[in-house]
């Protein structure tokens, strides 16, 4: 189809008529600006070409100028090769379509309503819409050749009828149809059970199958595991019945050992009750004859005892009466032995009295010394002690004046006389030359002077901070002050330093600085002073603790003293003993008692022994006193127990003897008869029916509990066999191996699928792949002259889709990583390729919506070469709101109202 | 002494090959006992003797048993002697004759659990019961001291189940039974029962009356026998009575052969003998032809269940295109052939098979194609069995097939 000129009416913007053409055949420029309404232009010739005149919807009410409801009409004017057309279609209200062609130079009505929409669809090869407005799938091949605003760089797909045709028409591709209705065909088929990556889909019919069949062997499986069991549960019952019999026997036999113990004990039983008889009369009889032989050994034993207590008695009574005689003679020796010790204990204590009293006057002496040294120890602390005072008068006198009071002072006067300068030097300076000799009286010179002296025709100079005054005799006075604000403040800072000193000597009370410095001096001497004196006296102080301890030691002493006199009352030899004379009595007085009591000490020993050995005498009398007292108890009690014995056996103890010996005799013989009698080990029987009896429990007890496992496993049995396991097993067998079956089947067949449309896949891809070389070629040479670029070659894929560029096909640049511009050039040229070729049957319009956008100037210009070349074969039109940029390109076009430019 | 000898009845037996078809093959197992039962009704005999296997196995279900035990009950004058068989041997409690209702059968009914003898008439029965399902013991050797006991002036029967010791034809431990077990017991006749054809040795003392009903394709005729013996020591007189409900027939049909298909598997089973609604058919189809014309053999086969009560189609078919068809898909359709030739090849690799087309104008698919192929879709070379791509091939060329057919009418 080519265009001629497109007529809207009631459009969009247009509230009237406006025309666009007529169009050349080759390179047209649609130039307006933004929202000029070329888009819509171009959309109501789509509609009017490709819609139903009696089409509503969205798409047509967007035609409408908004606002309105006015009926929108489109006159399309358009070569094909069957002829020349014109098509005018009225949407909505009214809604008509009428065709013309142009025939024998005049326009002729050929159809109308639905007919005309039909004939026109069919000149134009778009396909009927559905309900509602057409899309670009039904523009035949609008579809591909008008790149809409926004879509230059996108490219509809081959799949649909137009798309088969261009692509076989471009490439030369013919791909059987069957093949592509077979791939879906076998793809659905495989769909069905398999998902895209070849896994089972989940609720597809052979998963569900293949779960109810994995579900028939667990239920089979426990069936089996189940028969399986019976069986060795049979196994095991048939086993245990047998081991059950021999339990039978075992427990028969033990029974039988139990019976033949039982009756043995029995006999054993009656032979021991025999044997315990005669036991009994045999320990009787030894027992007697064992007493009658102790009685015997007794009256032997006791006659002898006899004989010896007397003897000893005698023996007794013969020593008590030497040591009667002993004591008295050691009773005399002592009595002479403690007369002696007296006499010595009078002489030592005469000899202790003496030392005391020469004791007593030696300390005297001592005490006495003692005094005289405490007493000038006094005097020389009291002495310090008033020099200490009078230090102390002193230094009260003096000004108060520490350390920190003196710098400070020394700081204010610093302080000042630093101000004094300053003051100085922003002071007053006056100088005075009178011609005459004179006297001036100042006041507040910085000299302090009152009055200045001064020689006529000499000069004196005076000064002050900020003021003074002058007075000249004769004349008057002269108040001078200073207008310097500086010196005002100094001034006032220089008072403010001053009383600050003046409060301070004050208050130390002294005149000057000086002065203070002076009485500080004063202050430390007379402190250095008084410090010497107290450390001369601690000194004294010694050993004591304070003066009063000193005081305290003093009246001690002096106490002891007097005391001694008193009590001593000296002789006046004794008053004139020295010292040394005392030590001499003492010495010799020692000695003297050294030596007696060495004598009382012997004494002592001797005594001492005497009194041992009364003391022994006295023991070993009152020993012998009890010996004899129980001596003649004993000889009593032999007496007494011998007649008791004898008592016993009135016809002899012999004579019984002899007779118990026969009573023993005969019991033992009976004895070891009735011990013969019993079986060998008979002792153990008992242990034996006791085992035994044990032995006959246990084989019960397990023949029991066999017993017990046998009935159980007959009613497991019996209740498993009502089961109908086989029956059972063979329904699950049955429906498994037609579901098996069935599986196996879906699976072959879905895999088989899934098999046969990659391979159709594989082979059409590959059919493809040999016929894409010649479209590449034309599709660089294209993209060469549209961009100079001779080092790339455009790559397609089995699709047809453009795959990118690159030296070859194994450094392709993939299509999306490619720029804007690069994909809209690469576009634009596989346009051209679909619109050169397809125009070699039926002309081709190529509709380009601003195709310069992302291109820069260099290839523009290469663009426009491009497309003025593929013009003379292929109509296009190009939109555009950049109108300088296709200035004298092609052929322009402008929307006008009313008449086409 | 007249008397009904029957064995192997198998009620309850499995039939997976038929799937749903199965139930039909069992109930016939129960209704020819009751055939039985009424034959010993019309034929006056004293007893029927069932030698074993009178059930298939032990564990089948209480419903069956029961009504089994209805069956028997049916016939209360016709007394049942039943031997446990190795399929229903005497094992336990487990086992089918410990259970109810045939722990307390009826009088007429006698399940010999033990080698206690039966009298009946002037027969005495001496059974020799199984109790295991395989054992290497003749179990006719205890008859011989139970016979001994037997008065003179009384018919001996013995009743036992097991293999007959034939050379290469037995198996050592499936209670092989003696030769001249008969004879060797001093018996008028030993009633035996475990193969499924009828077997008569021993002077015709000892007989196997086979199954009374088939149960699979190319077995002999099935009955039981009627048995006359006069008197102790008399020859048995046994004549054998058809008592099969199904008949079953297995017929090959070639789906090479020329003709119309519904034709030829008409005629096929035109001869049957029996009834159809009381046949167990198996159509083997075999030979090689197009998907299209086996497709029709397949559905005339099924076709067939129709009027006949069980059919099995077995197909042993291979999918062959003609050559002409094949150079027609060459030339209309090459890329569909080209991928029959890749199917043939992936059957070469996976098989060995060789290709059945001739494949010279077109690509040989190569084993890394195929594998890369494969591992695209995810498909593991296990996967591609010699089932599927038969599978692939059919359906390819069975819907190449419909193709053709179409554009032939169009």
């Amino acid at each position: 189809m080519r265009l001629e000129s497109v007529t809207l009416k009631n459009v969009g913007r247009f509230n009237g008529d406006v025309s666009v053409g007529p169009l050349d055949s080759g390179l047209n420029v649609l130039s307006a600006g933004n929202e000029a309404g070329k888009s819509t232009l171009l959309m109501a010739t789509a509609r009017a070409l490709f819609d139903r005149h009696n089409v509503t919807g969205e798409g047509i009410t967007a035609l409408q100028p908004i606002g309105t409801s006015l009926a929108p009409e489109v006159t399309v004017t358009f070569q094909s090769s069957h002829g020349r057309f014109q098509i005018h279609k009225r949407f909505l209200q009214s809604a008509s379509a009428e065709l013309r062609e142009f025939k024998d130079g005049v326009w002729q009505a050929i159809a109308d309503g639905d007919a005309a929409d039909a004939r026109v669809l069919e000149l134009v090869a778009g396909t009927r819409a559905g309900r509602g407005a057409s899309k670009p799938e039904h523009w035949g091949m609008l579809r591909h050749l008008w790149a809409r605003q926004g879509e230059m760089t996108s490219w509809p797909d081959f799949q649909d009828d137009t798309g088969a045709r261009v692509r076989t028409q471009l490439a030369g591709i013919e791909i059987d149809s069957l093949v592509e209705t077979l791939i879906g065909s076998f793809e659905r088929a495989a769909d069905e059970q398999f998902t895209s990556t070849g896994r089972l889909k989940k609720n597809g019919p052979l998963a569900a199958l293949e779960e109810s069949i994995a579900d028939q062997e667990t239920e089979l499986n426990d069936v089996h595991a189940t028969m399986q069991r019976m069986d060795e549960q049979q196994q095991e019952l048939a086993t245990s019945r047998e081991t059950l019999a021999v339990y039978r026997t075992s427990k028969a036999d033990a029974d039988q050992k139990v019976t033949a113990l039982t009756a043995a004990r029995r006999d054993v039983e009656l032979l021991r009750k025999d044997l315990e008889r005669f036991d009994e009369t045999y320990a009787s009889a030894e027992q007697n004859l064992a007493a009658i032989d102790k009685d015997q050994q007794s009256v032997a034993a006791d006659q002898k005892a006899l004989a010896d207590a007397e003897t000893e008695q005698q023996a007794l009574a013969d020593k008590a009466e030497a040591h009667q005689q002993k004591d008295i003679v050691l009773r005399a020796e002592l009595a002479t032995h403690k007369q002696q010790i007296t006499g010595q204990q009078d002489a030592i204590n005469e000899a202790r009295l003496q030392e005391a009293r020469l004791r007593d006057i030696a300390s005297l002496a001592q005490q006495q010394t003692s005094v005289t040294a405490l007493t000038k120890t006094l005097d020389k602390i009291s002495a310090s002690d008033q020099q200490q005072a009078l230090l102390r008068e002193q230094r009260a006198a003096l000004p108060d004046v520490d350390g920190r009071t003196l710098k400070k002072m020394n700081s204010c006067e610093q302080v000042i006389r630093e101000l004094g300068i300053r003051a100085e030097a922003v002071g007053l300076r006056v100088t005075l030359a009178p011609l005459a000799d004179a006297t001036v009286a100042v006041s507040g010179d910085e000299q302090d002077r009152a009055e200045l002296k001064i020689a006529g025709g000499a000069t004196e100079e005076t000064g002050a901070t900020w003021a003074m005054d002058l007075n000249i005799p004769e004349w008057g006075q002269i108040s001078i002050v200073s207008g310097a604000e500086e010196a005002t403040e100094l001034e006032a800072e220089m008072s403010k330093q001053r009383a600050t000193l003046s409060d301070l000597l004050s208050l130390h009370k002294v005149d000057s600085v000086a002065q203070a410095l002076e009485a500080s001096e004063q202050l430390k001497a007379i402190d250095r002073e008084i410090k010497t004196a107290s450390d001369a006296a601690a000194a004294l102080l010694d050993d004591w603790d304070s003066l009063d301890a000193l005081q305290q030691s003093f009246e001690k002493a002096k106490g002891a003293v007097a005391q001694l006199s008193t009590r001593l009352s000296l002789s006046k030899e004794e008053t004139s003993l020295t010292a040394a004379d005392l030590e001499a009595q003492l010495s010799t007085l020692q000695d003297a008692l050294r030596c007696l009591d060495r004598s009382i000490t012997a004494l002592g020993n001797v005594i001492e022994k005497l009194e041992k050995q009364i003391e022994a005498v006295a023991a070993d009398r009152a020993e012998r006193s009890s010996a004899m007292d129980a001596i003649g108890k004993q000889i009593a009690g032999l007496n007494a127990r011998l007649k008791t014995l004898l008592d016993r056996y009135p016809d002899g103890i012999e004579k019984a003897m002899e007779q118990a010996q026969i009573a023993f005799v005969t019991a033992k013989a009976e004895k070891a008869v009735a011990t013969s009698k019993l079986p060998d080990d008979w002792e153990k029987i008992d242990q034996r029916h006791a085992r035994a009896l044990k032995a006959a429990s246990q084989v019960a007890d397990e023949y029991d509990a066999l017993g017990q496992t046998i009935s159980g496993l007959e009613a497991i049995l019996k209740e498993r066999g009502s089961q109908g396991l086989y029956s059972k097993e063979t329904q699950l067998v049955e429906s498994l191996e037609g579901n098996k079956k069935s599986a196996t089947s879906m699976r072959s067949k879905a895999t088989a699928a899934r098999l046969l449309a990659a391979l159709l896949d594989y082979r059409k891809k590959e059919s493809v792949r040999t016929v894409l070389a010649p479209l590449e070629d034309q599709l660089s040479i294209a993209f060469t002259e549209l961009t100079g670029d001779h080092s790339r070659r455009v790559t397609l894929d089995e699709d047809l889709h453009i795959a990118g560029i690159g030296r070859n096909r194994q450094e392709v640049i993939p299509f999306p990583q490619l720029s804007q511009g690069a994909k809209e050039q690469l576009l634009l040229a596989l346009r051209a390729a679909v619109a050169l070729e397809l125009s070699k049957e039926e002309p081709q319009i190529l509709i380009l919506d601003d195709v310069l956008v992302n291109t820069d100037p260099v290839r523009q210009e290469r663009v426009l070469d491009y497309l003025q070349q593929i013009s003379t074969d292929v109509q296009i039109l190009v939109l555009t709101c950049h109108a300088s940029m296709y200035r004298g390109v092609g052929h322009a076009v402008g929307l006008n109202a009313g008449v086409a430019s | 002494m007249r008397f009904i000898h029957t064995a192997d009845l198998q009620i309850g037996a499995r039939f997976s090959q038929f799937g749903d078809k199965a139930s039909a093959l069992r109930a016939a197992r129960v209704n020819a006992l009751a055939r039985i039962l009424d034959c010993a009704e019309s034929e006056s005999a004293d007893a029927v003797l069932i030698a074993g296997d009178m059930f298939e196995d032990n564990q089948v279900a209480d419903a069956l048993v029961r009504e089994v035990m209805g069956v028997l009950n049916a016939h209360p004058n016709v007394p049942v002697v039943i031997l446990p068989g190795n399929h229903d041997p005497m094992s336990g409690p487990g086992c089918v004759w410990m259970r109810p209702p045939f722990d307390n059968p009826p009088d007429h009914v006698i399940v010999c659990t033990s080698t206690s003898p039966v009298e009946i008439g002037d027969a005495v029965i001496l059974p020799s019961p199984i109790t295991q399902k395989r054992s290497t013991r003749d179990p006719a050797l205890p008859l011989v001291e139970l016979a001994g006991a037997v008065p003179a002036e009384k018919i001996k029967i013995g009743l036992t189940h097991g293999s007959l010791a034939i050379e290469s034809k037995h198996q050592p431990d499936d209670h092989p039974i003696a030769l001249n077990a008969a004879t060797r017991a001093g018996l008028d006749y030993l009633a035996v029962g475990h193969w499924h054809s009828f077997m008569e040795m021993d002077e015709g003392r000892l007989v196997m009356p086979g199954t009374p009903e088939p149960d699979q394709f190319g077995q002999a005729a099935a009955g039981i026998v009627i048995v006359d013996i006069d008197s102790p020591g008399a020859s048995p007189a046994v004549k054998q009575i058809p008592s099969a409900t199904f008949a079953w027939h297995e017929c090959p049909v070639d789906v090479a052969a020329d003709g119309d298909v519904q034709t030829l598997v008409a005629s096929a089973v035109a001869d049957l003998e029996g009834a159809p609604e009381n046949v167990v058919l198996r159509i083997r189809l075999h030979g090689a032809t197009d998907p299209t014309r086996r497709r029709a053999f397949e559905l005339a086969a099924a076709a067939l269940s129709a009027t006949v009560a069980v059919v099995q189609v077995q197909d042993e078919t291979v999918i062959r295109l003609s050559d002409a068809m094949w150079q027609a898909w060459q030339q209309e359709h090459p890329l569909l052939a080209q991928v029959v030739a890749d199917v043939e090849q992936a059957r070469l690799f996976a098989t060995g098979t060789a290709p059945d087309v001739a494949a010279e104008d077109l690509a040989v698919l190569t084993l890394p194609e195929l594998r890369g192929i494969c591992s695209d879709i995810g498909i593991a070379e296990s996967d591609l069995s010699a089932d599927v791509l038969e599978t692939a091939r059919e359906l390819l060329i069975g819907e190449m097939s419909a193709v053709a057919a179409e554009e032939s009418t169009s």
